[in-house]
């Protein structure tokens, strides 16, 4: 583990080597090849300058960076389905900002059908000696987005997913990585009834790794990408372009905490403040609902969307924010979300800035 | 984007359930509290998002005219 005060990482995607997405990561299964596969040789080698950037940049503890696909929606759903049994046709969502993407159907038991992230996590384990993060999709997200053939009920197929997602946990907790995440980002839409218990369930019996719940406000094309006015009722597909023209912002922590603290979790980590102000992220909330004692606060520092790098300053000035309501020793910082959609060298840098700005801070506390 | 807003008939315990554009509705609804399986739906919010109605200009089974419909 990170015995670090105020540790630093990535979330999410990072964008691949592109040698790796223009033929490799369109058909990655996620199968063990041989010593000489060329499958072997070319994940090891797309991990390894994955790992290369955050190491370089000085980060903490190092990410998988989701190389399993070319695209955010082969990485976050597709990919996870066809794994777990799915037939992948479906229809548009109508999703708020995920809209676009299509939900799989399942016509047979879900269940573990060949490792999801083992390999990953493997040659992630390889390539650093450094603590490491491997990331899922959460729960929530991949029963939601689910076309149901199968199942009666939705508690039914979400403990099912729960079950399958939990073995493959297993085997990448048992490689002896230090973290272990799940990404629930549909949560700041309402927690489905069994959201709490099927997440458990899939962390069960983790012995090594700390879990990790990141949340989100979207990362498909942009943050925050759904933004209604007051008038929008829960559930609503809001038509954006009615907005009134002085619309108060959304204060997205509130949506989150306290429930998230009921998922058995020790790091709850958040979109935090790379892209919105302090006073817009409603993270002041946590002075209402105190991060437990057992658990640690990670918040985004880093804007995941904007091509501009932060200095360390800036990022030395968000983390002095969120100290105003995370104690130290519970803190860490990451990025917003995943940096897919900018170019490598840009992530780069903004890695490093992040790194830098942890440093100040620290140095300030030291005193 | 329908969210379901469910009711337990068994301890009256209420939540909500996400049935995402054009997946299968669910047969039952389970209440995580008392384990029923006898939670139904008390209202459901249905709005289509503008872009998205399923039957859209080319739609194969009204070429758009359903949609249009709808909106007016």
């Amino acid at each position: 583990m990170s015995k670090v005060l105020i540790p630093t990482s990535m979330v999410g995607n990072y964008p691949n080597p592109r040698w790796w997405d223009a033929e490799f990561a369109r058909h990655f299964k996620g199968d063990r090849q041989p010593p000489d596969a060329m499958w072997r040789e070319a994940l090891e080698d797309a991990m390894a300058a994955i790992v290369t950037d955050q190491v370089n940049a000085g980060l903490d503890i190092i990410a998988d960076g989701r190389l399993h696909g070319d695209n955010y929606a082969d990485v976050a759903l597709y990919y996870y389905y066809s794994r777990l049994g799915y037939d992948l046709s479906g229809t548009n969502l109508g999703f708020p900002i995920y809209s676009r993407l299509h939900s799989a159907t399942v016509t047979q038991e879900i269940k573990r059908r060949g490792q999801i992230m083992v390999e990953q996590a493997r040659a992630l384990k390889r390539a650093t000696n450094k603590p490491v993060k491997v990331q899922y999709t959460g729960i929530q997200v991949l029963a939601q987005c689910t076309n149901d053939l199968y199942y009666s009920n939705s508690r039914d197929r979400a403990m099912a997913i729960a079950a399958a997602i939990n073995e493959d946990i297993l085997a990448v907790d048992a490689l002896g990585v230090e973290y272990i995440q799940l990404d629930e980002f549909s949560v700041p839409y309402f927690y489905e009834d069994w959201a709490i218990e099927a997440f458990n369930r899939a962390v069960a019996g983790v012995k090594n790794a700390k879990i990790v719940c990141h949340i989100c406000w979207g990362n498909w094309g942009g943050t925050s990408a759904y933004y209604p006015d007051g008038t929008a009722a829960t559930g609503e597909i809001f038509d954006l372009t009615k907005r009134t023209k002085d619309a108060k912002k959304p204060s997205p922590t509130s949506c989150v905490v306290p429930k998230s603290y009921e998922f058995n979790i020790d790091v709850f980590n958040i979109e935090g403040i790379g892209r919105l102000a302090f006073e817009e992220s409603g993270l002041e909330i946590l002075k209402q609902h105190p991060i437990p004692k057992n658990m640690m606060f990670w918040a985004g520092v880093i804007d995941v969307k904007s091509t501009v790098t932060e200095t360390a300053e800036q990022v030395a000035e968000k983390i002095r924010q969120l100290l105003t309501v995370v104690p130290a020793e519970q803190l860490g910082v990451t990025t917003d979300c995943g940096l897919i959609l900018l170019q490598r060298y840009i992530c780069q840098d903004k890695l490093h800035a992040l790194v830098e700005g942890a440093k100040i801070v620290r140095k300030e506390l030291a005193k | 984007m329908p969210v379901y807003f469910i009711k337990c008939d068994q301890c009256a315990h209420e939540f909500k359930g996400l049935v995402l554009a054009n997946t299968q509705e669910p047969k039952e609804w389970v209440c995580s509290q008392c384990g029923s399986h006898g939670a139904k739906p008390v209202f459901i919010y249905d709005d289509i998002h503008p872009l998205e109605n399923s039957h859209g200009a080319g739609c194969p089974c009204c070429g758009g005219m359903s949609s249009k419909g709808r909106s007016e």
